[in-house]
């Protein structure tokens, strides 16, 4: 018989492992420098729950508000997912630090990794504070898993991010569905985590315009070729439309009937949702708001270079009703040898992954505004 | 712009703000150009409005802000101050230094 103590009895100790986790995947913490770890919490939008079957009623402030067992454990599911993707992307991103292009892209990858951290650190607060010693074993777990060994719950922050090609797609992409996500929290009839949301939506803000900027200055410098620059969006794009969840989720209709978590800018519509196309409706507008981002970076696409495009939304998924068809990037079902051959074509392969390396030492294959400026 | 400050009202925002200039409803406003712009990050606080190069950030504008942007900020040269402020420091310098650049 094994009798195994969990470790996070208290905040603190859980801020004692958060410490241990940095100095195990190698986070030089000198270059975060006096950047204080914190719990930030916003005023609520609303001291009542905005939809669901308590719609009306005085929001959770403790979790002995909440009516039912089942929603505190979905709670707590939701907070532990959103924390483990916080993780996740440092450890994904760690890598880069020392092939950063100049000084300009390190802060701002530093920033990113950082505001990462806290609002990792903010969802093991609520897990800590909140959930009593599952809520505490949960939060020990955050800082346990490993994307390099491919144990984060979702499967884009298991993917590899190999290069600074990929860095400004994932902070483009992957945390454009952060913001969907924080969003859809931000309105939840746990107070305690609908608080947490707007400072957390403040912050990814900046990832995102890294993300974007980044793409469009890689564009304007013109050395990377866009065939590869698609080959990186194939890549992230198709596991972010994953990272919405099943099509037609039970889980998603429950989160909407205990009010725990909303539609994207729930505060908007009216009336109730099509209870069985909550994540589609959300990962459709996702797509419209990615391709407005394609079609605005295409406008700096060289001319003797083939324009970006989006991959179907039927392509390379591992949830969902599409899961295992072998759709092409252009929405084409394929055999399952023209699929291999087909994935060989349009993902970054281990030549395109170096090539982007060895630029990365070399000036010029991506503009630098501090230079720009200067001149 | 995109399609998040799209459903929060930006396309009124661009129309009055270009209709305000085009008609010569702004004095002093012949070099000032309106252009969109695809995403400033700031979705939750949209529809942004960055007036450069003063470096002024617009957060949560709403269609009847495009007057008071114009009749202000544009002819009086005087912000309009409960507008700002919503977005994070960082995240404005971080355009204007783009702009700056004359990447944009």
């Amino acid at each position: 018989m094994l009798i195994k103590k969990g470790r996070v009895q208290t905040f603190d100790d859980w801020a004692d492992v958060f410490k241990e986790w940095r100095e195990d995947i190698g986070y030089p913490t000198e270059l975060i420098g006096e950047y204080h770890f914190e719990t930030k919490l916003s005023e609520l939008e609303s001291d009542e729950v905005e939809f669901g079957h308590f719609a009306g009623k005085p929001k959770w402030e403790k979790v002995i508000d909440i009516p039912d067992q089942r929603i505190r454990d979905s709670l707590v599911h939701l907070i532990e997912y959103q924390g483990d993707t916080e993780f996740a992307s440092v450890e994904q991103q760690r890598n880069l630090i020392e092939r950063a292009p100049n000084q300009y892209d390190l802060d701002a990858l530093i920033r990113v990794n950082r505001e990462e951290m806290r609002h990792g650190w903010q969802m093991a607060y609520l897990l800590v504070t909140y959930f009593g010693d599952e809520g505490k074993r949960r939060s020990q777990r955050l800082l346990e898993r490993r994307a390099n060994e491919h144990s984060r719950l979702l499967g884009s922050f298991n993917e590899p991010v190999c290069n600074w090609m990929d860095f400004f797609t994932y902070t483009s992409f992957i945390d454009r569905d952060g913001k969907y996500q924080l969003n859809m929290l931000s309105r939840s009839a746990f107070a305690p985590l609908a608080q947490s949301m707007r400072p957390m939506l403040q912050e990814e803000a900046f990832h995102l315009l890294t993300g974007s900027t980044g793409l469009m200055r890689i564009i304007k410098a013109g050395v990377i070729p866009t065939t590869i620059i698609q080959k990186h969006f194939n890549k992230w794009i198709s596991t972010a439309y994953d990272l919405f969840g099943q099509d037609h989720s039970s889980t998603a209709q429950w989160s909407y009937l205990w009010g725990v978590k909303g539609r994207y800018d729930e505060h908007l519509f009216d009336g109730p949702p099509d209870m069985d196309m909550i994540n589609d409706v959300s990962r459709k507008q996702y797509y419209k708001e990615v391709s407005a981002i394609v079609d605005s970076l295409n406008k700096s696409v060289k001319p003797d270079q083939p324009k970006l495009k989006m991959p179907d939304i039927r392509f390379n998924r591992s949830i969902g009703e599409h899961v295992g068809k072998l759709y092409s990037v252009d929405g084409e079902l394929l055999s399952p040898e023209a699929h291999a051959t087909h994935l060989k074509e349009v993902m970054p392969s281990e030549e395109d992954i170096q090539f982007v390396i060895n630029l990365e030492k070399e000036k010029d294959w991506i503009v630098d505004p501090r230079q720009t400026a200067a001149r | 712009m995109n399609v998040d400050c799209r459903v929060r009202g930006a396309t009124q925002v661009m129309d009055r703000l270009q209709a305000r200039l085009s008609s010569g409803g702004c004095a002093g406003c012949e070099n000032v150009e309106v252009q969109p712009y695809m995403c400033f990050g700031g979705c939750h606080d949209g529809p942004n409005v960055v007036v450069y190069p003063d470096r002024v950030w617009y957060s949560g504008v709403q269609v009847g802000d495009a007057d008071t942007i114009v009749d202000q900020h544009l002819q009086k040269g005087e912000k309009v101050e409960a507008l700002t402020g919503k977005v994070e420091k960082d995240l404005e310098e971080m355009i204007y230094q783009l702009l700056d650049s004359g990447i944009y």
